[in-house]
């Protein structure tokens, strides 16, 4: 066993012998939750609201959607010391307060949300596309949920928009999901009690991910991309920036006399001036892409890294600190985080490959019936 | 870079987040489990001679580099040092059982706060959520571990490891709801100190004499 240097000041021993306990993967994990996350939240909305100039990226919204969903929880069971008693999260969920198991554990309640998400998004997705894949004939009429007819569609249609609610309430509720899990049930790490609007930075967060992503698959299945995804960036990335700001003025203002903050500033400080400084360089690219659409992918990328590293500060550089608010210690992806991290990622894209092979990517017959503009 | 030491640290974050160390006493606990065990520690009686941490290691098969019971070396201001023993409370509101996703922490009907290895997934949320550092995650069997209070033991009519091995009485265990039991007359006669007390967890360790440079 190698021992590491003993950082500076004061902390418990066994914080010594595994500082960081919730690994880089996290990070992924999070990212992921942001991209899934963000497209429910998309495809919910446009639903509801029945928006037109995104209908026609409804079956993309759909398709990443349950991509990202299914390979979402591999992140935290990558995790997980015990991943061979994983199962235990579903039959013995820590869901009811009792004496012997006070509280209720917000894990267990997201374990269960997981499945129920893949299912809404499925339904919602194969509702939309019922029509095509009744138009594709064979074995894609057993996906077409029972339509008989495209007379039928927009009933199913109608279904879709009320199964969108739930999406939508899923939707927030995962990309409110882990700030909200450090914010109130592990409040114990210093630096998470200073955030309290860390949820909404990232459910604006989830929309800058869910964009990059999804006007990605729109290039690669030639589906034009509209201005309004350029707005949806441009508002989540100004908004973000602003509740940085209102962030740093309360910490400078109200918390500067907390010696935890000396901390968080040689932990965080750097890595969130950079955040910062690429979600401006979003917004001005994003504006550039008013102009020229072909820029927005670029935009929306370096508006993704900006997502990661507002992560990344949060799931692992928070716990650099430890719970004595002070020691620092290190952290490092060694090579089967590295591989961990890269599988996750590889496993999404190759879903989402998959399933845009089987599922159409765009609806022509929704387009038909709902009036919208031809591709 | 600037650089605080810890004296300075202790100075400034006990002004602002540790507030003071609260007193307590048998009627201002509000318990309410069973035996609701206990431990009081007499900070001024501990020459920090390790034997309880020894003595638990054995005892429990701890494996190196992690602590169930662990004991920390403080400068008073005026130079003094002290030894301050610490380890699992187990709380009477404890906030490492609340977002255990298994339910494989829990509290016994005695008020223990143990850990069931067939359901501890090793997620590391309570090892997040306990404020003291009492919880580590076991290199050998993958599953957090912690302080039980020796229950294998107390259930069968000894103390627990760390208790027996101390020379100088400094620990001293027992149930709080017993009448007449040495460590309720201790913690209801003395004036004692719990740590962190804003979480609002209300440990089961009582200190006596616990200085507040140590209760971080």
């Amino acid at each position: 066993m190698s021992w590491p240097a003993y950082p500076e000041g004061y902390m418990y021993p066994n914080e010594f012998f595994e500082p960081i306990v919730w690994k880089p993967i996290m990070t992924a994990y999070t990212t992921m939750i942001a991209i899934a996350s963000g497209l429910a939240i998309l495809m919910g909305l446009t639903l509801i609201l029945n928006y037109k100039p995104l209908l026609r990226y409804l079956p993309l919204m759909g398709i990443l959607g349950i991509a990202s969903t299914l390979v979402l929880l591999l992140g935290p069971l990558a995790d997980l010391r015990r991943p061979d008693q994983a199962f235990q999260i579903f039959i013995s969920p820590h869901i009811m307060p009792s004496n012997t198991y006070p509280g209720i554990s917000y894990i267990a309640i997201v374990a269960y949300m997981w499945p129920i998400t893949i299912i809404v998004f499925t339904l919602v997705t194969l509702l939309v596309i019922s029509a095509d894949l009744l138009a594709k004939g064979g074995y894609y009429r057993i996906l077409a949920l029972g339509l008989k007819s495209e007379a039928e569609y927009p009933s199913y249609y109608r279904i879709a928009r009320i199964l969108a609610v739930i999406l939508l309430i899923l939707g927030l509720a995962w990309a409110f999901y882990y700030p909200g899990l450090l914010f109130i049930a592990e409040s114990k790490l210093m630096l998470y009690n200073i955030t309290p609007l860390l949820p909404l930075t990232y459910t604006l967060g989830a929309l800058v991910a869910s964009i990059f992503i999804l006007s990605i698959a729109s290039i690669l299945t030639r589906i034009h991309l509209d201005n309004i995804m350029v707005k949806i960036i441009i508002v989540s990335a100004l908004s973000i920036i602003f509740i940085k700001l209102i962030e740093l003025l309360r910490v400078s203002f109200i918390l500067s006399n907390i010696p935890v903050i000396d901390s968080l500033t040689r932990v965080m400080g750097g890595i969130i001036i950079l955040t910062v400084i690429l979600l401006i360089l979003t917004v001005i690219l994003g504006l550039y892409s008013l102009r020229d659409i072909r820029i927005l992918p670029l935009a929306s990328f370096i508006g993704f890294v900006a997502v990661i590293l507002d992560r990344w500060v949060y799931s692992i550089s928070v716990q650099q600190v430890s719970k004595t608010g002070i020691a620092i210690f290190s952290v490092h992806i060694d090579f089967v985080e590295a591989l961990l991290i890269s599988s996750l990622i590889l496993l999404f894209l190759g879903l989402a490959v998959i399933l845009s092979v089987i599922l159409p990517t765009r609806s022509v017959i929704l387009e038909k019936v709902l009036g919208g503009e031809k591709l | 870079m600037h650089k605080i030491s810890r004296r300075d640290f202790a100075k400034l974050a006990l002004g602002v987040a540790i507030t003071s160390i609260s007193s307590s006493s048998i009627a201002s606990i509000g318990f309410s489990r069973g035996k609701r065990f206990a431990m009081y520690i007499d900070v001024s009686k501990c020459y920090g001679c390790y034997a309880c941490m020894v003595a638990c290691a054995a005892e429990n098969n701890v494996p190196v580099g992690v602590f169930r019971t662990w004991i920390e070396r403080h400068v008073r201001s005026d130079g003094t040092i002290i030894f301050v023993p610490k380890q699992c409370n187990h709380c009477d509101n404890p906030p490492c059982v609340k977002p255990c996703p298994t339910g494989a922490t829990y509290v016994n009907d005695d008020g223990l706060v143990l850990v069931d290895d067939n359901k501890c997934i090793g997620c590391g949320a309570c090892v997040t959520a306990c404020p003291y550092g009492a919880r580590y995650m076991n290199p050998v069997k993958g599953v957090v571990d912690k302080c039980t209070f020796c229950d294998h033991r107390i259930y069968n009519g000894l103390l627990p490891a760390c208790v027996e091995a101390c020379p100088t009485g400094a620990r001293v265990f027992g149930s709080l709801t017993t009448e007449g039991s040495e460590v309720r007359r201790l913690v209801d006669r003395n004036p004692v100190q719990v740590l962190k007390p804003e979480y609002g967890a209300k440990p089961m360790i009582f200190y006596r004499d616990l200085p507040e440079v140590a209760n971080l």
